[in-house]
Formats: structure tokens, sequence, C-alpha cells
């Protein structure tokens, strides 16, 4: 065993795998860094540059890209609200806040160093895991991943913040959204209003930048000032304060690690909700919650230890039994193949060494990536401090570009601005907006595994399953746990409870709650005729929806003040609506002329209008633009661009 | 803008090479071809599409850089109507898909292209083979009840799955809903479900490594696809495992016959000699496609190639060229509409039954 851990270690420092590892880090910072691209567009990328390769450098050339796109996709979620990756969106409920009180280089200093960590030990616990790890995961089947969808779905608790009410509302809508498209026995397609984009559902990445990118750069946009609220000189944070505030919460790192590394090791749930169950067990295991969705380091530390530490645990079942727990890690298992191996139990006897050099990748990249990060972290902070203006139109390139990668359809455009709206309006109307993702997460999870839960398994069979009823168990507990929290709080006056918006708008709220009951209805009612594998799930979900929104408005009219509720100036929200016009204008000369005309003409003329700055400077923002659209999406992504009426 | 400087530049370069009545050469020389997959990245269309498309580029006279573009959605339905509505005839686009010929021919809402009308350059077939956990009980057709794992009640694979096992007169729950082959693995490997199929990369890469070496579950049969005189076209690399003609005559006795075995047929033969296919749009013009087909057709005699699909996928590549191709995907309208209610019928059935 020792052994092949040397063996190990040593070929993966060997040339030329050292060398291919360096790239695959350069690499995978970028593909972290840029919104919308991924570990997992990576790695379809770099598979076919590996078909030549000699095994050890092809994994390391692959795992060394995968490994650090969770560590630097923390750049965008912190400095602008977007998430960098799926894997980084719970990192933005108390990352954004940071920066914007002027401590962007604390959350990175605090960030960078537990993804090192957590990258580091979950690769160790692949290692140390490896031969314990197979009765759990075979264990793990549809009925414990029901069970497990379930549990998540309980996190909603730690994520409503004053209101748990809106919170059920927005999981629930999270629900709903998530079964647009073919159901899971195939057949009949729902609420896909004659579109054939609507067939496969609803892309994640447009609703994620819809509901959280283009809320903050609508604000930014309409507040004219830097992201950070707090001028440059008066903000002191540096690095080597995050880095502090790491070692500090040290116990907290070991926790997410655990959890980051188990829920990776689960096929099936993977990097899509680790962020989300680490920051659900931050706010529910603290004592002070009140700076939570207020810029608490500790809601940095916890999705970014955890979404690191994931990556090991991941390794486990795809190396180990064939059995890939995400995308990425089939296009592993791909290129396992391709390299002539076979995952299963020679890869721990016979090619041992091998699974080693896989987890001395991940532990040199993981550490190399959040070096060098560390190294830049001071200045890519800065950006926060240049005045809002200069930062809005290069943001909105990122995020229309992001969306538009999910499918390459103007239907990911307009998915992308309708749920920018929604989560504007969801914002300013205090209905939090994390349940709704988490609930579009876990849907087509749950629907999946109840479906074949139900025609595979008899009830009786289901009461014999230990790990079933340990899940059940954890599900009871947390919400007696979440209940008893509520009214403690309730009566303490729950002020003390984390929001994520401190001041909201009662008649946004309303106004957001009727549509919402509105979607409920319209989900409900096809889905009475349709046969029940397809249309049961929806009523199971649409009803109690319906009942909870009744409940809300009833208490709202009742309530005469809610605490935190404030109208909303109508100038600001005019303003706001003016330049979501603007953002609708991006799609429509897309529909024209293409994105290389849209995007550099939308950023000259804003910095020429919004920004008021000269001629010559929107000229320039335009061309470099163009430039960096054309090298970075045409050239290396290669992505279809749309075939416009002008230029098709 | 640059879409707009491209389509100009190969139009005016059609345009000498036909004036000049130069060899057809020149139409690639310099260009870039762009590769369809209508499947997302880094899955089994996709991984066997990059290999595809990168050896097929240096086949191609004036050898043009090959990009791949992914189009995934809806079981491939969103790539094929982009091919049909969106993608220009101009010999700078060709697809290389899993063609969802299921979707036409059971009448899928969302297609809106019929196969026929593109201009086919070659299809790669792969059987599926299947497999059944030992502790199921002896055989498929002597265990006294298992579950048969599928993936959509209308996919190629759960009606061949169905089909295969009715014929033999098998005890068996359908349990469908896995998201993919190696989901179906999974299921079988945990024993939540005890038998199933995959193609022969799936098989001999997943399957084979973790459930058949390892002694957990033994291979039954594959499908060969079926001559017009009912004989088996076997497949050499398979050679050790019965088709599922011979596995029937030893358990059943005779051979198959009836609607059942009928519909097996066609949707076995299409499914297995085109679970890839590769097309161009309608009206490509004639000097692009004539050298696309001549480089399919030495794709067959690339060692290099050969070398690298097999350790790929386990298996040697089976290219059926352009003629074979088109003849196949023709078949979907050929069928005899009796068969095609007669599926359509069975696979709702199949939604049903619990």
């Amino acid at each position: 065993m020792f052994e092949a851990v040397l063996a190990g270690l040593v070929s993966v420092v060997a040339w030329p795998a050292v060398g291919w590892l360096g790239l695959g880090v350069m690499i995978g910072l970028y593909f972290g860094a840029v919104p919308g691209l991924s570990g997992l567009v990576g790695m379809a990328i770099l598979l076919p540059f590996t078909f030549g390769m000699e095994p050890v450098s092809a994994f390391a050339f692959l795992l060394g890209m995968f490994a650090v796109t969770t560590t630097s996709d923390t750049i965008a979620s912190v400095l602008l609200g977007i998430p960098g990756t799926a894997a980084s969106q719970a990192t933005i409920l108390d990352g954004y806040p940071m920066a914007m009180r002027g401590e962007a280089a604390r959350a990175f200093g605090a960030a960078f160093t537990v993804s090192a960590v957590g990258g580091l030990l979950g690769a160790v616990i692949l290692g140390l895991s490896i031969p314990i790890v197979k009765p759990l995961i075979l264990s793990f089947a549809q009925p414990e991943f029901f069970l497990l969808g379930l549990l998540g779905l309980t996190m909603v608790g730690s994520l409503s913040g004053g209101s748990m009410i809106k919170g059920l509302i927005a999981a629930f809508f999270g629900l709903t959204l998530s079964y647009v498209g073919y159901s899971v026995t195939g057949g009949t397609p729902r609420y896909w209003m004659g579109m054939t984009y609507l067939l496969d559902g609803i892309p994640l990445i447009p609703i994620v930048l819809g509901l959280f990118a283009l809320p903050e750069v609508l604000e930014l946009a309409v507040r004219d000032s830097s992201i950070s609220r707090v001028p440059r000189d008066q903000a002191g944070s540096k690095i080597f304060d995050g880095i502090r505030d790491a070692f500090r919460h040290w116990w907290l790192v070991l926790r997410s690690t655990v959890i980051g590394a188990y829920v990776g090791m689960l096929p099936g749930l993977g990097g899509s909700i680790v962020d989300w169950v680490a920051y659900g067990h931050v706010v529910q295991s603290s004592k002070d919650k009140s700076q939570f969705g207020r810029g608490d380091v500790r809601g940095v530390i916890a999705p970014e230890t955890a979404n690191n530490a994931m990556k090991g645990g991941a390794l486990i079942p795809t190396v180990a039994f064939g059995i890939p727990g995400s995308a990425s890690m089939a296009i592993l298992l791909g290129a396992l193949l391709i390299q002539g191996l076979q995952p299963g139990p020679q890869m721990l006897t016979s090619d041992l060494n091998i699974t080693f050099s896989m987890m001395w990748t991940l532990v040199i990249a993981n550490v190399v990536g959040a070096i060098l990060l560390m190294v830049w972290g001071n200045q890519i902070a800065k950006v926060t401090f240049i005045r809002g203006h200069l930062i809005v139109p290069v943001v909105c390139m990122f995020v229309f570009m992001g969306a538009w990668l999910a499918n390459n359809s103007p239907g990911d455009l307009a998915a992308l601005l309708l749920f920018g709206l929604i989560g504007y309006l969801m914002k300013q109307g205090g209905i939090p907006r994390p349940p709704l993702v988490l609930g579009f997460i876990l849907g087509p999870i749950m629907e999946d595994a109840l479906h074949i839960t139900m025609s595979g398994y008899e009830w009786g069979a289901l009461a014999q399953r230990p790990i079933s009823l340990v899940i059940i168990a954890g599900i009871v507990l947390t919400v007696v746990f979440a209940a008893r929290t509520s009214l403690r709080d309730r009566r303490n006056d729950d002020r003390k409870q984390f929001g994520e918006t401190e001041k909201w708008d009662p008649r946004i709220s309303t106004g957001m709650l009727i549509v919402i009951a509105a979607a409920f209805v319209y989900a409900l009612v096809p889905a009475v005729s349709w046969p029940a594998d397809t249309g049961r799930i929806p009523m199971v979900t649409a009803i109690p929806g319906l009942v909870l929104c009744a409940l809300a408005l009833i208490q709202a009219r009742t309530r005469a003040a809610v605490p935190g509720s404030e109208p909303l100036v109508a100038a600001t929200l005019g303003r706001a609506m003016y330049f979501f016009v603007w953002l609708c204008g991006i799609g429509a000369v897309t529909i024209i002329a293409g994105q290389l005309v849209a995007l550099p003409l939308f950023m000259g003329l804003y910095i020429l209008v919004w920004g008021g700055y000269k001629w010559w400077l929107g000229m320039i923002y335009a061309v470099v633009g163009l430039a960096f659209l054309y090298v970075m999406f045409d050239e290396i992504v290669a992505v279809i661009w749309y075939p416009s009426l002008l230029f098709g | 803008m640059v879409r707009f400087g491209k389509s100009l530049a190969v139009a005016a370069a059609a345009a000498l090479v036909f004036a000049a009545g130069t060899a057809t050469a020149q139409f690639y020389k310099g260009k870039r071809l762009t590769v369809v997959i209508n499947y997302g990245a880094g899955g089994p269309t996709d991984v066997e599409g990059r290999l595809l498309a990168k050896h097929l580029a240096k086949h191609i006279p004036g050898k043009p850089t090959a990009i791949v573009k992914n189009r995934p959605g809806a079981g491939g339905i969103v790539g094929t109507n982009f091919m049909a509505e969106v993608a220009k005839p101009d010999g700078l686009t060709i697809a290389i898909f899993t063609p969802p010929t299921m979707s036409q021919m059971l009448g899928d809402p969302g297609l809106r292209a019929d196969f026929s009308q593109f201009e086919w350059l070659a299809g790669v077939g792969q059987p599926q083979v299947c497999y059944l956990r030992k502790d199921a009980g002896g055989s498929v057709t002597s265990a006294s009840g298992f579950k048969a794992a599928g993936m959509r009640n209308t996919s190629s694979h759960d009606l061949r799955l169905r089909l295969a096992l009715d014929l033999l007169g098998a005890k068996y729950t359908y349990v469908t809903g896995y998201r993919g082959l190696s989901k179906v693995a999974a299921g079988v490997l945990q024993n939540e479900t005890q038998y199933s199929c995959g193609s022969v990369p799936n098989f001999r890469g997943r399957v084979e490594p973790t459930m058949i070496k390892p002694g957990i579950a033994s291979t039954t049969y594959y499908y060969a696809p079926v001559a017009a005189d009912g004989s088996d076209q076997k497949f050499a690399d398979l050679s050790g495992i019965p088709t599922f003609q011979e596995y029937y005559a030893k358990a059943r006795g005779g051979k198959p016959s009836g609607t059942k075995w009928e519909a097996l047929k066609v949707v076995n033969n299409l499914s297995t000699y085109m679970l890839r296919g590769s097309f161009a749009p309608k009206g490509t013009p004639a000097a692009a496609l004539a050298d696309l087909r001549a480089a399919w057709a030495k794709l067959p005699g690339d060692a290099e190639f050969v070398a690298e699909y097999s350790k790929a996928f386990k298996a040697p590549p089976k290219i059926i060229q352009a003629a074979g191709a088109k003849k196949h995907i023709e078949a979907i309208k050929s069928t005899d509409p009796k068969i095609i209610a007669f599926l359509k019928e069975f696979a709702a059935a199949g939604k049903k039954k619990k």
C-alpha cells in the first residue's frame, strides 16, 4: 500500500506529468473564474487532448484542471455575486455582502485557504476510505436518494431568513419549475408550451445567473457606486485576515471537509448541492446567526471547503465501481476507458498506483491553485473599489455568455431575463431565492428516485433498509429542531434571524406571491388529467404551494407592520426597470445581428449613456470586449453563436 | 459579423473553385468544419463523436480544422431540429449524432425533422449486450421474478429489452426511469434491479469489470441484427456470447415469431446499425458531399483510427457507408404501419406497467 502511495507521488511529480498538471491548473483557474464555464466544460474540451497521452499525464492534466475550478469560482461569487460554477452558489450569500463591506480580500483569503485545505483533506479521505466505502456506496440506492433529497429540502429552514413560509413557497416554486420538460417515465412532456427548448427542462445556469447575478447588476447600475460601499482607504481588509479566519474556524473547516467528501461520494448528488448542504450546516450549527447573509465569513468558509473536498469523494465511486456521480466524473470515466484502464476492483489492486496518482494530483493542484490565487488576490479584490458603471458592461457580457453556453439557444437568454426579473422582484419582496434553487436542483433527483422506488420496491422492503431509517430520523430531527428554533426566535423578536434582504417592499411581496400562486394553478390544472406517474408529483407540490401562498397573503393582510418591510422608492424601481429594458435590448439586438454585435454595442453605449464617459472610452471598451469575446468564446470554447437575421 | 465575413469568404472560394473547374481538393482548404453532436459534452455520443471528428478531418482533401459543438436536449431531438432548420447547407456543418430514430417512428411531438431529408454520410453501429445477476436465480427464463432496468419507455433500449423478455416468456418487473446506461448498470450492481442491457462500450468498460469478472452477473445474449432471410449478422468481437436467436432456440426451441419478433427486428436493426449516424443538411454542395463521403470511406482502413477506437470502446468500429446508412434510415418510412402502431401501443403499455 505504502509503495503504491509513493509510486503515485513519484509518477505525478515526474516530467511530463508535472508539466501537464501545471497547465491543467492554469486552465482550471480560468474555467472556474468565468461564470458559465465550469470544470465540466473544461473536461469536455481537454479530453480529446489526452487520447495520445500515457495515463498519469492524462489524469494529471484533467484532474489538475478539475480540482481548481472550485477554488477560482470564488472570485466571481464574491466580487460580483455571480456563482463562478454551480458549486459556489451558496458562497455568494455571504461572500458578496463581504465585498460590499470592502472585505473582498478577506473573503478571498479565507476561501482560497479552506479550498486548499478542503481539497487536500478530501483527497486524503479518498485515499483512506478506499478499503471501507464499498458497502456504503452500494447501499445508497434510489429510496435513500429520495430521502436524502427530502433531507436537503428541510434545509430550507436555514436558507429562508426571517420568513419560513416564504422560504417554503420559494422551495415549492423551484420544485415546480424543475418539472418542466419530459417526465422521467418519458412520453409526456410537461409545461413545454410547444417550445422544443423546454422539452429538456429549463437549464440551471440561466436560472441561477438570472436569480442572483442580474439583480446585483441592476442595483449596481441604478446605484452608481462601486461594489464596495466602503471607500478603499477605509477598507483595511487583506488576504491575510481571511487566512487567519480560516485557521480560527478550523473545526468548521474539518466538518465541512467531511460533509464535502461524503456528499461527493454519493453518486447523483455531488457538486450541485454540496455547497448548500455545507451552508445549511453552518447556519444550523451556529449560535449567533445574526450575521449570516450579511457577510459572515463562516458562510464563505463552509461551502468553499466542501466544494473542493467533494472532488476527492466523487472519484471513489467513479474509479472503484464505475458509477460516475456527476457529468464531469462521467467524462473522467470515459478517459479511464480511453486509457485502456477499467474501473472496478483492479483500480484498487493492480492499478492502485494510478488511483494514488489521482489523489496526489488533487493534493498538488489544490495547493498550487490556492497559492497562485492568493498571490493575485489583493489585486483582484481592487475591482470592488472601481466605479460600478465601469464594471456593469463586462459583467453583463459574462452573464449573457454564461447563460448562452447552457444550450446555445435564444431560450437561454429569455430564461436569463425572465429569472432576472423574478430574482429582482423576489429580492425586493423579501422572498428568499436560495430555497428556489435548492428545490429546482432537488426536484429531478427526488422525482427519479421516487418513481423507481415506487415501481421497483415493495413498501415492506423499505422498512428493512437501515440507511433509509437513519435518514428518516434525520429528517424528523431537522424539522423538530427548525420548528423549535423558529418558535424561540419569534418569541425573542425574529430580527435576530438572518435575512437575505434587510429591507423589502410589502406591495412587491404581495404581487410576487400572487404571481407564484398563479404558477401553481397553471401547474395544477393539466396535471389533474395526466397519468398518475406524470401528474402525481406536480400535484403533490402545487397544492401545498397554493396553501402556503394563501397563508402568506392572509398573514400580510392581518399583520400591520412586519419588521424589515419598507416601500421601495418609485424612482428607484423605475430606473431599475429602465435598465432592464436595456438588458432586453441585448436579447433583441442578438436576434437581429448576433452577440458579436449586441454585446460590444451594449458595452459601448452603456459607458457612454449610463456612465457619462467620453465617446472614445466607450469605443475602446466595445472593441476590447469584441476581441475578448472572439478569442475566448469563439476560438477557445468554440461556442455556437446565434444565427442572426442579418449575418445568419 | 465574423460569420458573415466567413460566409462571404466561403461563397467566394466556392465560386472560384467552380469557375476554374479545379479539383474539389480546394473546397475545404483553410476552412473550418463544424461537427455538431446532439448530446452533451462527455457522454458516450460526445466521446465517440469527437474521436470520429478528429480522424475524419485528416482524410478530407484540404484537411480542414474540425471543431465540435454540442447541441444537446430532449433525447437528441434539439440537435436534429437544429440540423434541419438552422444549420446552413454550405458544406461546413455536419452532424455526428445518436439519431433519435425511434422518436420519428413513434411520432414524437417535439421532432420537426424527417431523417430521410438529410444528406447521409455514414453510420456507426454497435450492438447491445444483456446481462443478469447470478443471484436472481439461474437464467432469464428460469428466474422466478426479477426486475429489468430501463431508461425511457419509448427508447430503443427499453423496447428491445421488453420485447426480448416477453418473447422468452420471462417473469420480470419492468423498472424504467434511469438516466443513462451507467445509472442502469449502477442499479444492477446495487441489486436494485437484476437485469439490463448496454452497448458494447458500456458493457466492456463498465459492466464486465464490475459485475461479470467479479462473478456478480453473467452475460445472457446480444441482439444481432437479422438479415432478410432470418439469419443473424454476427459480430466477430462478440463470438463468445450467444445471439438472441441462439439463446431463444436453446431456451424455447425453434425460432421466435409473431408481431413482437417482427417489431424487435425492426427496432434492433435500425438501432444497431445506426447507433451513430453522420449527415449534412439538405442542399449541401455535391463537391463537399463527395469529399466527406470519401473521407468516411477511408476511416475503416486507417490503422491509427482503428487502434484508438478499439482501445477506447473495447470493440472495433463498425462503419457503414453513405448508401447503407441511407437505406437503413429510409426503412423508418417503409416499416409496416401495423408494426409502428403496435410499437406505439407497446411503449404506452410499458409506461402503465408497475
